[in-house]
């Protein structure tokens, strides 16, 4: 059922609203699960776009991107293939905390995931713009679209990033539209709106783009690729088995992509800004729309506009800036660490004061966004709404920043729509698997109060996510959702028994003396002479298993916090559970809980405001409750 | 459940009777050796003695056992009603704690019952009354400046370690971005001034244990050498000490007593002769247990009469910081005690009230001589207080390792991490976002 059919008598598995990182992540997913599935888009030619910066992955986002990879998502590989410098930062400390990064071709990365929709079995890609939801009984049965089509769906999934009643800044002009260039959405603003869905406003920026011929790279310090591409994907490509891969077809794409070394990838640059550009944007902070107050949405913290950065960072003298080239085949730059919603003249001026970008020619001029976005903590874990049936969310719209975080979520939305449809069991990926548990679990618990982005301290079990272990920490759930071919699941099986069998030999052969490998590899040895056959098995499972040896005490302490942790996510809460009128627990926290609507005891202890005494309550009146029934 | 929990089940503060709970498989043992019952019939109040583990009888005591599979928690469980003076439940606890037990977690007994599957419908109304009655009484306390100096100091430590954890997270998630190097001699220094104070509290905790934040001295003497009348000149009221004790089993009294900004609880023990009956032994060892307790120990002798030889065969004064008493300077001399045996002497005649004037200046002069008395530190610590005290002040110790051999910001991290986590178990838990907060206000993020 690949062409167009008659939707509302043969409704799609899953509809996909909006082909971003997250739509693109969900379409598949739910193909591989044998969906059919129907991804809607304002534009075709913006499928997976780079809005922001010309990269994939960075800290915790990479370890993100090799997660979706073992959940077998598409991010990885579209990386790997489509990326022209790769850096593995942090290399300097420990694997916990390392995390590859790899700049990307942006058409090129939009043209491989836009072939692979195209090749996928049972995706039908169509350019439209959803206005509306058709709802029937609190449920999602499909879309309204701007040609007066409908179409229907057993499952509908939002993913449309910054679109919904977007309005851009420049100075004080301001217009409508999600991204420069492109269209505003607000039909489905009001429709959620009419479902009780509340609606709240973010904003976020993103720098002006630079002609590369008119920019001096003399006067800028190189930021070179590394020695040895870390890539992302666990497995270069897929499987016979998932013959719909465009790897395959070899006719259809082909792209030069760096295997090794520096050679191939492309130079970055970085250069500082200087006490002149700091006067010139103190003089005209007044046109600013952030600090003349015309923004109302909030932005992240963590990705401030040069102006900002310049009002609370008076005695800092110059801020770094980051060239980033778009592609291969353009001579577009991208200026990081310059967003800014000021007047494009002012940009102008700002950038003449700027080492080697005195004469720059812009070509894209820098804008700030505010849109709509819906509080997560309207939805349950599986990131299907808490007020509609059937109908998810993911990405952007949830209150996120990133192509990773969004890409992650699509992933997710796209395997529990999928598996409601065909009355499987839903996937939650629990906090100790990896970030993408964390991310979730933060969203749905906890909310947000500026764009979410990851950081590797929001993982409370952050030593036992180095990014190399991703596929094996997910292994549980590969085991018990058919996500990823039948060799694959094999060869992480496989993997993972070799980790665990050589964590033990090493901890019990003698090395020197009374010494094991396993003692002098914490000792912070070189440990020389380890036996052959572990020298014969990967790279990647022999540090693996490196790693596991080295950090055992710690690892230990972890894996014991998360044993406390399970526990008390044995208490489940029932979802209809009244937490109203009940003797001892505070009406602040009653109103919180009955919000959020945790599942489980310890999700209901992580949300803010909710404290120990009110835990030991709800833990005796759970009890009653289920005594009762 | 292989561990044995224990917790005051009844509010903190003086009270006619406390009730200790303990829950685990010590429960037995400890109705046994410390309450000398060797097999008390379930759910059946008992008379008791209990003994430290020394032996040394701390308190007259009920006490219930209620036999695993029939207990509110599901495994064997033990019930100690002590009188609610909180000293002697400090002393009950802190044994306990040496025989094995630890202190539970809040919401531990009924998480225990509820993970036994032991709470029934009324019994889980009941408690959930009881765990909101308790939470009131809670926060009374909480309200009083004891325990609100305790937290405002730690409130404190907690901002520091936060600050400090997100310079370490900078690091760690902004890479690319502009973080200035961070010299290893300041994070030390940093380290070091909280792990100071952390410790200067479990030190404080020491000092002041079970006083709730007040200095302790004590009269201690043997037999009819007038402490009873130092004790009442002192506190400046005719506290009839017989009738007060009348119905108790306790065998001294204490009362508070106000010099300069000096909260100091003054105890009047039993006099210290080499007794002939149980009860009066049992008094005795108490008090040559609270010896070790107190800051400072007036030596009462009576002038009159020769050297206190069976007095002195009982007590040792090494290591005490002892002010010796020669009452009744009224009557004929007689009492021979060699000139260098004492730093600290004074001759008073306990009826003259310029005597005691002189005695409350000389207790005074040698308290501030030998306290390191800080008002901000002598804080109210409990023992569940002082073992997650104890937790920080690891965690820091470690970092503080970690930061000479390495400088591995995530062992660092996770190390400060987790003495925060017990900072939180104190004065209650801030999350990572407020680490955030702090690493966006000290640096510049935004690659």
């Amino acid at each position: 059922m690949k062409s167009f059919h008659d939707s509302q008598k043969y409704p799609y598995d899953v509809i996909v609203c909006g082909a971003g990182h997250a739509g693109c992540e969900a379409a598949l997913a739910a193909s591989r699960i044998g969906s059919n599935v129907l991804l809607l888009t304002g534009n075709l030619d913006t499928i997976a776009q780079m809005s922001c910066n010309p990269a994939i992955g960075g800290q915790a986002k990479g370890q993100i991107v090799r997660e979706i990879d073992a959940l077998g998502g598409e991010m990885a590989l579209n990386t790997d293939h489509t990326a022209i410098q790769f850096k593995l930062l942090n290399s300097s400390k420990g694997p916990a905390v390392q995390a590859p990064r790899a700049q990307c071709d942006k058409k090129m990365y939009q043209q491989r995931i836009k072939h692979v929709l195209e090749q996928a079995p049972n995706i039908t890609v169509f350019q439209t713009l959803v206005n509306g939801l058709i709802i029937e009984n609190d449920t999602c049965i499909g879309v309204r679209t701007s040609l007066e089509l409908s179409f229907f769906g057993k499952s509908v999934i939002v993913t449309t990033g910054t679109f919904l009643r977007a309005l851009m800044h420049v100075g004080k002009n301001q217009s409508e539209g999600g991204r420069l260039g492109d269209h505003v959405s607000k039909g489905l603003s009001y429709d959620f709106e009419k479902c009780g869905i509340v609606l709240e406003r973010f904003k976020t920026g993103t720098p002006p783009r630079l002609l590369g011929k008119s920019i001096d790279f003399q006067k800028m310090k190189v930021q070179d690729g590394d020695e040895h591409p870390t890539k992302f994907a666990f497995y270069d490509t897929r499987t016979d088995e998932e013959t719909f891969h465009v790897e395959h077809h070899g006719r259809w794409f082909h792209m030069e992509h760096p295997s090794s070394g520096k050679k191939t990838q492309v130079t970055c640059y970085t250069t500082r800004t200087s006490t002149q550009t700091s006067d010139i944007i103190n003089a005209n902070l007044h046109l600013s729309p952030l600090y003349k107050g015309d923004i109302v949405g909030t932005g992240p913290r963590y990705c401030p506009s040069i102006e900002d950065k310049v009002v609370r960072f008076k005695d800092h003298p110059s801020h770094l800036i980051h060239l980033e080239p778009e592609g291969r085949n353009t001579d577009e730059w991208y200026v990081n660490g310059l967003s800014t919603s000021l007047p494009f003249d002012v940009q102008k001026q700002v950038l003449s004061t700027i080492s080697g970008l005195e004469n720059s020619i812009i070509i894209r001029p820098a804008y700030a966004v505010e849109y709509d976005y819906a509080p997560p903590t309207q939805l349950d874990r599986t990131l299907q709404s808490l007020h509609v049936e059937n109908l998810f969310f993911a990405g952007q719209i949830n209150g996120t920043s990133g192509y990773e975080e969004a890409a992650a979520q699509g992933l997710i939305a796209g395997i529990n729509a999928s598996n409601k449809v065909h009355g499987l069991n839903a996937v939650i990926v629990p906090r100790d698997h990896g970030y993408i548990g964390v991310l979730i679990d933060d969203l749905v618990t906890k909310g947000v109060t500026e764009p979410y982005r990851m950081f590797t301290s929001r993982a409370e079990f952050r030593l036992l996510f180095n990014h190399g272990s991703s596929e094996l920490r997910y292994l549980p759930i590969l085991e018990h959702h058919s996500l990823v071919s039948k060799n694959r699941l094999n060869l992480i099986r496989k993997k993972f028994q070799n980790v665990e069998e050589w964590v033990k030999k090493l901890n019990q052969t003698k090395a020197s003396g009374d010494k094991t490998f396993g003692d002098l590899i914490r000792q912070g040895e070189e440990p020389t002479g380890l036996p052959k056959e572990f020298i014969g098995l990967s790279a990647a499972t022999q540090s693996e298993v490196l790693y596991k040896v080295k950090y055992q005490g710690y690892l230990k302490r972890e894996l014991n916090n998360i044993r406390k942790l399970k526990e008390a996510e044995k208490i489940r809460i029932p979802l209809d559970f009244s937490y109203h009128g009940l003797p001892g627990l505070r009406s602040e926290s009653a109103e919180k809980l009955a919000r959020i609507r945790p599942e489980s005891l310890a999700q209901a202890s992580r949300i803010s405001g909710v404290n120990p005494s009110d835990i030991s309550v709800l833990m005796v009146l759970l009890s009653k409750s289920q005594i009762s029934k | 459940m292989s561990e044995t929990i224990i917790a005051q089940a009844t509010p903190h503060g003086s009270s006619a009777i406390a009730v200790i709970r303990v829950s685990g498989p010590l429960s037995l043992t400890i109705a046994r050796e410390a309450c000398k019952i060797d097999s008390p019939t379930p759910r059946c109040a008992k008379l008791a003695n209990y003994h430290n583990h020394l032996n040394d009888c701390i308190d007259q005591v009920i006490i219930t056992y209620f036999d695993q599979g029939r207990s509110y928690t599901g495994s064997d469980t033990l019930e100690i009603c002590p009188h609610g003076n909180p000293l002697i439940v400090e002393l009950i606890l802190k044994d306990l704690i040496d025989r094995g037990c630890r202190i539970a977690h809040a919401g531990e007994f009924t998480r225990n019952a509820f993970f036994a599957g032991k709470i029934d419908l009324t019994q889980a109304e009941a408690v959930a009354n009881i765990i909101n009655a308790s939470s009131e009484a809670e926060l009374k306390i909480a309200n009083n400046n004891l325990r609100g100096k305790l937290s405002n100091i730690l409130v404190k430590y907690q901002e520091e370690m936060i600050d400090l954890k997100a310079k370490f997270e900078a690091y760690l998630d902004f890479p690319e971005d502009d973080i200035p190097q961070q010299e290893k001699k300041v994070l030390r220094t940093k380290i070091e001034a909280i792990h100071n104070g952390i410790t200067k509290l479990i030190q404080s905790a020491k000092e002041t244990y079970a006083f709730k934040g007040r200095i302790k001295v004590l009269l201690l003497g043997p037999p009819n050498a007038g402490k009873s009348t130092i004790f009442n000149e002192l506190i400046g009221s005719d506290r009839a000490l017989v009738s007060d004790i009348q119905g108790t089993t306790r065998d001294y009294i204490n009362e508070d007593l106000f010099l300069d900004d000096f909260k100091i609880e003054l105890i009047d023990a039993a006099g210290i002769h080499s007794g002939k009956g149980d009860l009066e032994k049992a008094g005795i060892s108490k008090t040559l247990g609270l010896m070790q307790e107190v800051n400072l120990i007036l030596c009462v002798l009576d002038s009159s009469l020769p050297y206190p030889n069976d007095f002195f065969s009982l007590v040792d004064f090494e290591n005490i910081s002892v002010l010796l008493i020669e009452n009744k300077s009224d009557l004929v001399h007689v009492l021979d005690v060699k000139e260098d045996a004492y730093d600290h002497r004074i001759k008073i005649s306990a009826t003259n009230q310029s005597d005691i004037e002189e005695l409350k200046q000389k207790i005074l002069e040698l308290l501030k001589s030998n306290i390191d008395y800080d008002p901000m530190n002598s804080v109210a610590v409990e023992s569940r207080h002082k073992k997650h005290l104890s937790e920080i002040d690891k965690s820091l110790m470690e970092t503080a390792r970690i930061l000479e051999a390495s400088v591995d910001f995530e062992l660092m991290a996770y190390e400060l991490e987790t003495g925060l986590h017990s900072i939180g178990e104190i004065i209650g838990r801030k999350d990572n976002e407020d680490m955030l907060d702090s690493l966006f206000n000290q640096f510049c993020i935004g690659k």
